[in-house]
């Protein structure tokens, strides 16, 4: 049986998502944040980090929730396939990352169908399924 | 690229950064033909998604009023004290902002739009940090192409606007 650590992350509205490990690159304060008008609703926030521009998620939004108040932001990496390189982008958070150890056996399948252009996987964690973002088509996506 | 040649100095293309309510929208100043003031706008008879003409270079020409949002108004807040004159291939299009300054384009770096933050109709091509702020960097032919921008320049009303 095989098993990873992972991020939990709390992105508000009483939901919860996982990222790998190494997927998460850092957390910032979401005070730096500006909005760039006709962005979509839920990707309207940009921040620049290290001479990029990062792109910010509210991702209750983006499942027809209410938007995470909290002022904390992950800082994630993944991969863009369409620049075959090393993409950047932040989702706002409501309580600190938490690291997890998971496991074949807490594999579950996806409770919402809205998760399913979003995730690309799940797991069960305290009697809660637990999406694993799909941080590449979250981000790279042109909407 | 060639080599500098003594004497040569470095091409510098200003940038004109309007602004609109909090937005402060950066357009190339080739892009933009003259400033007038909203003072010389003529409001009545206005077709929308027009709030009136300006007369320029002896022709009279559709004015839009946006928000900070980029979306159209049917009126002029009292802040819009300018209209910048934006060519549009046929004629002239007037577009009202708050005030406008001629910046050096070398006053910092722009960054292209991230991808997932693009939608279909959006003129925003890049941005720019600025002044403790955002800019957002667009050009005329982005803009003309944007909602009411496209709908004053093309199909029938282009004979009633320009």
């Amino acid at each position: 049986m095989s098993s990873a650590n992972a991020w939990l992350l709390d992105i508000g509205d009483g939901r919860q998502v996982a990222i790998g490990q190494r997927e998460l690159i850092q957390i910032m304060d979401a005070q730096d944040s500006f909005e760039v008008p006709l962005a979509p609703a839920h990707m309207r926030e940009v921040i620049f980090w290290q001479k990029r521009a990062v792109p910010v998620m509210q991702l209750p939004l983006r499942l027809g929730g209410r938007a995470c108040a909290g002022s904390i932001l992950a800082l994630v990496a993944f991969h863009d396939a369409v620049s075959n390189s090393a993409g950047l982008g932040a989702i706002h958070l409501a309580a600190p990352p938490i690291r997890v150890l998971v496991d074949d056996n807490q594999a579950s399948s996806l409770e919402e169908a809205a998760w399913v252009d979003m995730a690309i996987s799940c797991f069960e964690q305290q009697g809660k399924s637990i999406p694993v973002l799909d941080l590449s088509r979250l981000f790279a996506a042109i909407h | 690229m060639g080599a500098m040649m003594p004497g040569m100095k470095t091409e510098v293309r200003n940038r004109l950064l309007l602004r609109i309510d909090k937005l402060q929208l950066m357009l190339p100043q080739g892009d933009v033909c003259a400033v007038e003031s909203v003072a010389d706008l003529n409001s009545e008879n206005a077709l929308a998604p027009s709030v009136g003409r300006i007369t320029y270079l002896g022709q009279s020409w559709p004015v839009l009023s946006l928000n900070g949002e980029l979306q159209t108004l049917d009126n002029i807040p009292a802040a819009r004290r300018a209209c910048v004159m934006l060519a549009t291939g046929k004629g002239f299009l007037g577009l009202l902002c708050d005030d406008v300054r001629v910046l050096n384009q070398q006053s910092g770096s722009d960054y292209a739009l991230p991808a997932a933050m693009r939608t279909a109709n959006t003129p925003i091509q890049a941005i720019m940090p600025f002044e403790n702020s955002l800019a957002c960097l667009s050009d005329a032919r982005h803009l003309l192409r944007y909602g009411a921008f496209a709908q004053v320049t093309s199909g029938h009303l282009e004979k009633e606007y320009v």
